[in-house]
């Protein structure tokens, strides 16, 4: 189980509100309206801010650079100054008259000389507006000094003064010959001091001593406090190293007295930036200055005085009008965004009223008031969906009245029609009764029709064992020949193909194979009379030609069936032969049928007499003729009905025909004779394949040997 | 509808192969000029090793303007000549943004005309005798008030007044004796001799002999290239030690020494603006990973941290300028500054020459250096020394190079 809900009514209510359109819509403004608005304000703030920084950079950049030039030119100005003065012959003079004491210590020649040269170069100092201005000899010693007399008789390449800047200064004025400055320091009285040091030269250029003067601080501020460009904040500011403190060379704008006494530590992580310019990398950029504020800055190093400028600007006056435009866009954002939530509010209920009135009438719909319709004014899809909704409830109104008539009708439809249902059901009932002593009577007559088949069954069978018994037995046929086979398939159970064999003597037999019309019993029939015929005319009369066994057989059959006076067209077509061993030769004759021989492998086919047994006569007598065959090797011999190449089957439902019959015959002949006979019953098992059987098959094949 | 898919691949093809056409080079080509060959191969490689150096840690801070300095690294034989025909090359045919390079005078004043020809840039940094003053070339070696003159005042000052003056016969050794013969004549010291040989020749016995002879207080030794090897061996067999006749050398470095037999150096002197021996944590570091590149045996000195510095003075024009055009570059160099293994250089706006502090050193037995005198700043270069005016030093050039069949070296025809 969760919580129980607290405050349940609260949360319905903020529910409610949150499924409002007017809510959702209100969000989604603000969803999509707020977060672009506010990337638009903040990249056009931060645009405006970089461009204001770049271009108070650039103008950091090109007041330093003035301010550069103009420091450059000051003391390249100042060394020419004093190179200049060094170089004069008043100057010369006096290096020279007062090295002329340096192996006297006379007071009155030093008095002397004071007073002799001290006139100008007091004035020289005046006019090029040095602190101080010094004479020393070119072993170091101070000749002259006009303000800081103390100086005199120092020996500047002492210990004491050395490694000291006036020391250092010298040196390089002695050993380079050329004039040069010094680094800013402080000088005996604890005051800012630049020096410049020249070598004093007499007029065959022969070195004498060096000149060593004080730039005066304030024209070294003038070179550097120029406020052009800076506005209200800005201010330049000249640092050099001293020690391990960057020490204010000049006074500047929000320290007034700062030259020389304000210095800034190196050391400490915020000063990085101004420890890397007195090492020379110049840059730009914001930073911390040294009253904690922050200004954009743009700092360089100046070779010439191993010092750093900085010139800068305080933020808050470079980025002013981003103020503004910030606090503009502030309100910009303020006002869009009120004027955002009353037109979502506005639009939504403009959308959520039709709404809610359409869901009321909706309900009341529900309730089953068809006869009220909603009247919404106004012309956009709410409008059409509030007319549509008056139509479907006109429309519900009209279907329910025509609905409740169609129940009316329906009932008594439906009462008239249960009555004649009930009629045909009894109707029904009444023919299924009769239908069912109908299905009875029936019953009982296909049991009789299956009783009388049955009977006729049994008949033909004990017919068709008298019929196998009349035909001749397998030792009289082999009697006479050394292999034979009789192939006998009935079309029906009984058969009116039959074959008949006489022995006349050891050596003599005849053999016959017929076909009587029809088959079945009607053939079988016609094949019991041809056979007793047949016993009569040979057996009995001893007539054993073949031609005038067929002649009688013809007689016979006709006499016996009063063909002469009933026109009744039975009788048979049929081969007979009559095989002489002793005398080795055969006879043959034929009634339609005929007889291949195959001797020596040559092949005869010997067709009968184009007449058949039995039938119409029209001819006086019926003469058939009589073939004789030499028998001077193995004979085979084959008599057949038509009944074989008769026959329907095949891939195209056609006759196995004669022709076919013979070579297959031809291809066999070699074999043996009972293997001939599976050969034939299953070639014609194959050819005949599901057709029926449309007569009688009787193949008999002999074997003579001689 | 085959056909016109085709022609679409076909102009989307060659859109492609357009830009990749209008693609922006990733590199920044870089001349190196030196002798790898030849009697000045000695002196030059080192300095050549010097440029790669700090090329190598540039490109692996990310390069310059976003972009890999290739150097192509030509050889100059030795000869001045072909140093103009190979400065050609480098400037024509392999479009290269600047040239650090030479560093005999006579090279430089070959390559001279070509690069003002084409108006490209030359970094050079050898001491050298002054007397110019191009636009097209930043000097990085020493002008004459940077070495040569302190060197002769200090010496008249502590070793003695009468000097003897040895040098090869080119350009650089003929003017620096001048400007020390008008040095001496003004402190009123004497010159006994002065004497040269061919460049690269060992023919050094007539001055030995000389010498000998007339014993000077300090002999000034202007010898370039291999033929201080002979020079000294010669000057040492005959007697001349450090204690008898101080020999004060201007061609002579940490890596000269190498070749020199140091223990019969010791307590000679040298004149420059760097030595390997100044404490500074950028020397330390630039020491170290010269040594590292090129092995623990090699030394540094002057002419091979000026070699070092050019590429960092250059560089820093050309960020300053956004740019590696010449003209935009040469702008900035003024306010380009470095803080070099020697203590800050940068370059004078008005004679293109770099402010640069002057070292006196006495030679120690392990082939450093003892600072004995430093100006402990930068001096702003002169090149034209105050003995003579500008005319008066043109005119001296012009009779050299007229004896010398328009060449800045005797070729000893």
């Amino acid at each position: 189980m969760g919580k129980p809900r607290k405050l349940k009514n609260k949360e319905s209510f903020f529910v409610k509100i949150r499924k409002r359109i007017a809510f959702q819509l209100l969000f989604w403004f603000l969803v999509i309206e707020f977060p672009v608005q506010c990337v638009l304000v903040y990249v056009s703030y931060w645009n405006a801010r970089s461009i204001i920084q770049e271009e108070s950079i650039n103008n950091l950049s090109a007041i330093s650079e003035r301010q550069v030039k103009a420091i450059n030119i000051f003391f390249q100005q100042a060394l020419k100054d004093v190179e200049l003065l060094a170089s004069t012959p008043d100057m010369y003079k006096t290096t020279y008259d007062y090295q002329t004491l340096r192996d006297t210590s006379s007071i009155e020649k030093e008095a002397k000389f004071d007073s002799l040269h001290r006139g100008f170069l007091m004035k020289y100092q005046e006019t090029f507006d040095f602190d101080d201005l010094w004479v020393v000899s070119p072993t170091g010693k101070v000749q002259f000094a006009s303000v800081e007399q103390g100086m005199k008789g120092e020996m500047l390449q002492s210990k004491k003064w050395q490694n000291t800047t006036v020391g250092r200064v010298f040196e390089r004025a002695n050993i380079l010959l050329q004039a040069d400055f010094s680094d800013f320091s402080l000088n005996t009285k604890n005051r800012g001091a630049l020096y410049i040091a020249s070598p004093i030269r007499n007029a065959q250029k022969r070195f004498v001593g060096v000149l060593i003067v004080q730039i005066n601080n304030q024209n070294i501020e003038k070179a550097i406090n120029d406020y052009t460009g800076l506005g209200e904040t800005g201010e330049s500011i000249l640092l050099t190293k001293f020690k391990e403190e960057a020490l204010f060379v000049n006074n500047t704008r929000h320290a007034p007295d700062a030259a020389f006494k304000k210095t800034i530590s190196l050391n400490q992580d915020a000063n990085q930036i101004i420890a890397e310019s007195l090492k020379g990398k110049n840059g730009s950029g914001m930073m911390i200055d040294y009253r904690g504020e922050e200004v954009l800055a743009k700092w360089v190093y100046v070779p010439s005085l191993r010092s750093a400028l900085i010139v800068k600007l305080d933020t808050e006056e470079a980025f002013s009008s981003v103020q503004v435009l910030r606090n503009i866009l502030f309100v910009i954002v303020l006002v869009t965004l009120t004027l955002v939530i009353l037109a979502a509010f506005s639009v939504a209920e403009s959308f959520s009223r039709p709404i809610r009135k359409l869901t009321l009438f909706t309900r009341q719909v529900a309730l089953g008031k068809l006869d009220e319709q909603v009247n919404i004014a106004s012309t956009n899809e709410i409008g059409e969906l509030a007319d549509s909704f008056n139509q479907m409830v006109n429309n519900l109104q009209k279907s329910r009245d025509e609905l409740q008539d169609y129940a009316q009708n329906l009932e008594q439809k439906v009462a008239e029609r249960t009555e004649e249902l009930q009629a045909m059901n009894e109707e029904i009932n009444q023919s299924n009764e009769e239908l069912s002593s109908t299905l009875d009577f029936v019953n009982r007559q296909k049991a009789e029709i299956e009783k009388n088949n049955n009977d006729m069954l049994s008949s033909l069978n004990y017919a068709k064992r008298i019929q196998e018994a009349y035909l001749p037995s397998s030792e009289k046929i082999a009697y006479l020949f050394s292999d034979y086979f009789v192939m006998l398939k009935p079309r029906d159970i009984v058969s009116g193909d039959f074959y008949w064999y006489h022995q006349i003597n050891p050596d003599e037999g005849i053999l016959a194979v017929g076909d009587c019309t029809g088959h079945g019993v009607p053939g079988a029939f016609m094949s019991i009379l041809g056979n007793d015929i047949l016993n009569s005319i040979v057996i009995q009369d001893g007539c054993i030609e073949v031609d005038l066994i067929l002649n009688n057989l013809h007689s016979g059959i006709r006499k016996s069936l009063r063909q002469k006076e009933t026109g009744s067209k039975d009788g048979m077509d049929i081969t007979i032969i009559k095989v002489d061993l002793k005398g080795r030769v055969l006879h043959f004759a034929g009634a339609q049928n005929p007889m291949v021989l195959i001797q020596d492998e040559r092949k005869y086919f010997i067709r009968g007499s184009k007449m058949g047994i039995g039938g119409v006569q029209r001819e006086k007598e019926r003469i058939f003729e009589k073939h004789t065959f030499p028998l001077i090797s193995d004979t085979i011999i084959y008599l057949y009905s038509d009944g074989f190449q008769d026959q329907f089957g095949g891939l195209d439902n056609r006759k196995f025909l004669g022709k076919r019959f013979r070579e297959l015959l031809y291809d066999i002949h070699l074999k043996p004779m009972d293997e001939q006979k599976d050969i034939l019953d299953q070639t014609f098992k194959d050819w005949k394949q599901a057709y029926k059987q449309l007569d009688d098959v009787l193949v008999v094949g002999v074997k003579i040997e001689i | 509808m085959n056909k016109k898919y085709f022609v679409f691949l076909l102009c989307i093809g060659f859109l492609i192969g357009l830009l990749s056409c209008q693609k922006e080079e990733k590199v920044i080509k870089v001349g190196v000029l030196h002798s790898f060959t030849g009697t000045m191969s000695i002196s030059e490689k080192a300095v050549a090793d010097a440029t790669l150096l700090a090329i190598e840690e540039i490109n692996a801070a990310g390069g310059l303007l976003g972009k890999k300095i290739v150097p192509i690294i030509y050889d100059g034989k030795s000869d001045a000549n072909y140093f103009a025909l190979q400065a050609e090359k480098l400037i024509n045919q392999e479009k290269v943004e600047v040239v650090f390079g030479c560093w005999t005078s006579a090279s430089r004043k070959t390559v001279k005309p070509v690069f003002e020809k084409n108006n490209h840039l030359l970094f050079y940094p050898v001491q050298y005798e002054g007397l110019e003053q191009s636009p097209n070339i930043v000097y990085t070696g020493a002008a004459p008030n940077q070495q040569i003159i302190p060197a002769t005042k200090w010496a008249f000052d502590h070793l003695g007044k009468r000097f003897f003056i040895v040098g090869s016969d080119y350009v650089f050794p003929r003017t620096a004796s001048a400007i020390m013969q008008d040095l001496i004549g003004e402190l009123g010291g004497e010159v006994v001799g002065d004497e040269y040989i061919l460049l690269g020749s060992q023919e050094v016995k007539p001055m030995i002999d000389k010498i000998v002879a007339l014993k000077p207080d300090v002999i000034l030794n202007n010898i370039n290239g291999d033929s201080n090897i002979a020079f000294f061996q010669a000057l040492r067999k005959a007697g001349i030690s450090p204690e008898v006749i101080p020999t004060f050398s201007f061609s002579i470095a940490e890596d000269e020494l190498r070749s020199l037999e140091v223990n019969k150096m010791i307590g000679d002197y040298v004149a420059w603006n760097y030595f390997q021996s100044i404490k500074t944590p950028e020397n330390k570091a630039f020491v170290k990973n010269y040594q590292a590149k090129y092995g623990k045996e090699r030394v540094t000195d002057d002419p091979i941290e000026a070699g070092y510095i050019s590429v960092y003075l250059w560089a820093e024009a050309v960020k300053e300028a956004g740019t590696t055009n010449i003209n935009e570059v040469r702008q900035k160099l003024p306010s380009s500054s470095f803080q070099a293994p020697g203590g800050l250089v940068y370059i004078d706006a008005e004679t293109q020459h770099t402010w640069k502090t002057v070292h006196i050193g006495r030679i120690q037995k392990d082939g450093q250096i003892q600072i004995i005198w430093s100006s402990h700043k930068p001096v702003q270069p002169r090149p034209f020394p105050d003995s003579r005016s500008k005319q008066a030093w043109k005119d001296f050039l012009e009779i050299l190079y007229k004896n010398w069949n328009q060449q800045w070296a005797n070729l000893g025809n």
